[in-house]
């Protein structure tokens, strides 16, 4: 099986990443991404809502990656602390603690697997990436999500 | 034999620019033509078993501080220009198309003169020299009325010419998608063979689309209910290449909408049975069969050789993957679908479809929002990946209901939609709308307007056109993704 090769493809994704990369860093401080594939994006502290046993967590985004991929092909989930709880103590809905056969890594050090759709996604031309989605809008979906901690712990 | 570049593919709007450039431009007195004009266009090769094609990408002009000469009769650029140029096709991988005007020619058969001769017999051999495979150098000399257009083939290191120019796209919301200026060194004259199998339709066609059609090449994806309409009309049609690709056997479940195929078939891979149907109804058509998703390496190295792509599939994966093949490959996708809605308290069933045209400069099915996201997310997604998301309740959907007096209807506007991208010239009425809807509860078909996003990101500006073998399609499961490093949890381990 090839590997990803850095074909023009592969260029233009880490391009955008890398200038998603840079607005989301003035954000949320430390912002990463697979600098060889463009398969993951990282931010080390996203700030989340109160009610939760941590004012930060880790999300690890993973960005499609085959061709057509990312932007036309939206990101769906992203990994996070396996021990996010509600003051309650309640854990998340749509979180799983079986990623896929080939994420085994992520399990291994203490992440879980967590799904959210962006609904209607249209991703943004590469000359303005504020006009449309992008791993922007994604990260304010995470953001919404959380403040809304009783339906996502799935309490009633 | 070594394949021959036989065609250069440009999108209108490169096209419109180009042109506008090279012959809109400072009229001097007693040459109503004005100055030369030059410039380069970056392009990416699509290179297929059959035949290769050089795709625009990016046009660009050389402005008076980008030449050392120009004249009403002369043209050279300077080396700053030239060196810029070269120098992205040697980091990026692009392919060169230098093109330059002949303004004082009005004929019919602009050619190159011999000063162009002499400075491409001394410049391609040296340029094939400093760019390695796969770079390809082509030259276009553009007259007020026709154009000309030879390539350095290394093989023979010789200047071979190409057979045409093709523009993909609209000009406006009513211009034809899919327009060919002969080179003029290529130019053969049209024989017509008496054909008393089309005779019937030649009156309503007419000779010059009978004979487009018998010429060309039509990637048929999906052979479903749609599809096997599709392919089959086309052949009646008198389509002179069809290229059937389908990765699915035929199932009892199919049998009553797949024209054609009855119960001895079920089992068998459907390409097969429309390829070995069409064989005997139209023996003069060639079959390529693929047995094999779109993404597959063989689908892709038939379906981008083909000069139009009819889209008859019934996943979003497959409609996105046919729209980014599309739109790098500049190559006109006619898109079909069907829906049923199944009526609830005491309603009749919601019946309809559409057909529609993506190419550069219309707009495509993502900036028309016909892709529905998620599901294309889940159906590129890799095999353990799927399996997983279907474990935790995502991507599981029930089989749609399907009718073949739909899918009739639709396909035939589909295929009536084909033969008219090869009727269509720029001085034709009957152009093809952009997006047709079909309302079979109303008993009626009806164009809609498709607005164009210069935003898209894939139709774009900014987006994939003309990207071609630069940056070809491929499955997620078919790389291996890098590791991604446990930098993050250092601290945990």
């Amino acid at each position: 099986m090839p590997s990803i090769t850095n074909d023009l493809e592969t260029r233009r994704r880490l391009s955008r990443l890398k200038t998603e990369a840079l607005l989301l860093s003035r954000r949320f401080g430390d912002a990463r991404f697979d600098t060889e594939s463009g398969t993951w994006f990282y931010i080390e502290r996203f700030p989340i809502a109160s009610g939760w046993n941590k004012a930060h967590i880790e999300v690890l985004i993973d960005i499609p990656y085959g061709t057509p991929g990312y932007p036309s092909v939206p990101p769906e989930w992203f990994w996070t602390d396996h021990d996010l709880r509600t003051n309650e103590g309640q854990s998340l809905n749509h979180f799983f603690t079986r990623g896929p056969s080939t994420d085994r890594e992520h399990l291994d050090h203490g992440w879980g697997h967590f799904c959210v759709h962006l609904i209607g996604w249209r991703p943004a031309g590469g000359a303005d990436l504020l006009r449309g989605h992008s791993l922007i809008t994604y990260l304010d979906l995470i953001a919404a999500i959380f403040r809304d901690q009783r339906t996502l712990s799935g309490a009633r | 034999m070594a394949r021959e570049v036989d065609d250069i593919v440009l999108s209108s709007t490169l096209w419109s620019e180009l042109r506008s450039h090279l012959l809109s431009a400072n009229t001097k007195a007693g040459h109503p033509g004005g100055n030369e004009q030059m410039a380069f266009i970056l392009a990416a090769p699509n290179v297929s078993a059959s035949r290769i094609r050089l795709v625009g990408h990016e046009l660009l002009r050389a402005h008076p501080p980008d030449l050392d000469h120009q004249s009403p009769s002369a043209i050279s650029p300077n080396g700053q220009f030239v060196a810029t140029a070269l120098t992205r096709c040697r980091r990026e991988g692009w392919s060169l198309i230098e093109v330059h005007s002949h303004p004082f020619d009005s004929a019919s058969h602009t050619t190159f003169s011999g000063i162009d001769w002499s400075n491409d017999r001394m410049k391609m051999p040296r340029l094939a020299s400093m760019l390695p495979e796969p770079f390809y150098h082509a030259t276009m000399v553009v007259g007020q009325n026709s154009l000309d257009a030879h390539y350095y083939q290394r093989a023979a290191s010789a200047i071979r010419p190409v057979k045409q120019v093709t523009i993909v796209g609209g000009f406006s919301d009513d211009s034809p998608v899919l327009h060919h200026f002969p080179a003029s060194s290529s130019a053969a004259a049209s024989v017509l063979t008496q054909d008393a199998r089309h005779s019937r339709q030649l009156p309503l066609l007419g000779v010059a689309t009978q004979e487009a059609l018998s010429k060309a090449r039509v990637a048929v994806v999906g052979l479903g209910g749609l599809g096997s309409f599709v392919a089959l009309e086309l052949a009646y049609l008198g389509v002179g290449h069809l290229i059937l690709i389908d990765p699915d056997r035929i199932e009892l479940s199919n049998l009553n909408r797949l024209i054609g195929a009855g119960p001895d078939d079920v089992g068998r891979y459907k390409v097969d049975v429309f390829r070995d149907l069409i064989e005997r109804l139209a023996p003069g058509v060639a079959v390529t069969a693929v047995a094999a998703p779109l993404l597959d390496n063989e689908a892709l190295h038939h379906a981008k050789a083909a000069d139009v792509l009819l889209g008859c599939v019934d996943t979003h994966g497959a409609r996105l993957s046919l729209n980014h093949l599309s739109i790098r490959y500049l190559i006109p996708l006619i898109d079909a679908g069907t829906g049923a809605r199944l009526g609830t308290d005491g309603l009749d069933a919601k019946l309809g479809g559409q057909v529609q045209v993506v190419a550069p400069g219309v707009g495509c099915l993502e900036c028309r929002g016909f892709i529905h996201p998620q599901r294309a997310a889940y159906d590129l997604a890799p095999p353990e990946m799927q399996e997983y998301e279907r474990d935790h309740g995502y991507g599981t959907e029930e089989a749609r209901p399907s009718v073949m007096f739909l899918n009739g209807v639709v396909a035939s506007m589909q295929v009536a939609e084909t033969a008219r991208t090869f009727t269509a010239t720029s001085a034709s009425k009957d152009v093809t709308p952009k997006l047709v809807i079909y309302d079979a509860n109303a008993r009626r078909a009806f164009p809609a307007a498709v607005s164009y996003s210069p935003e898209c990101a894939t139709c774009g500006t900014h987006g994939v056109t003309g990207l071609a073998d630069l940056a070809p399609l491929q499955a997620a499961f078919q790389v291996a993704p890098t590791a991604r490093p446990a930098f993050a949890r250092a601290s945990l381990s």
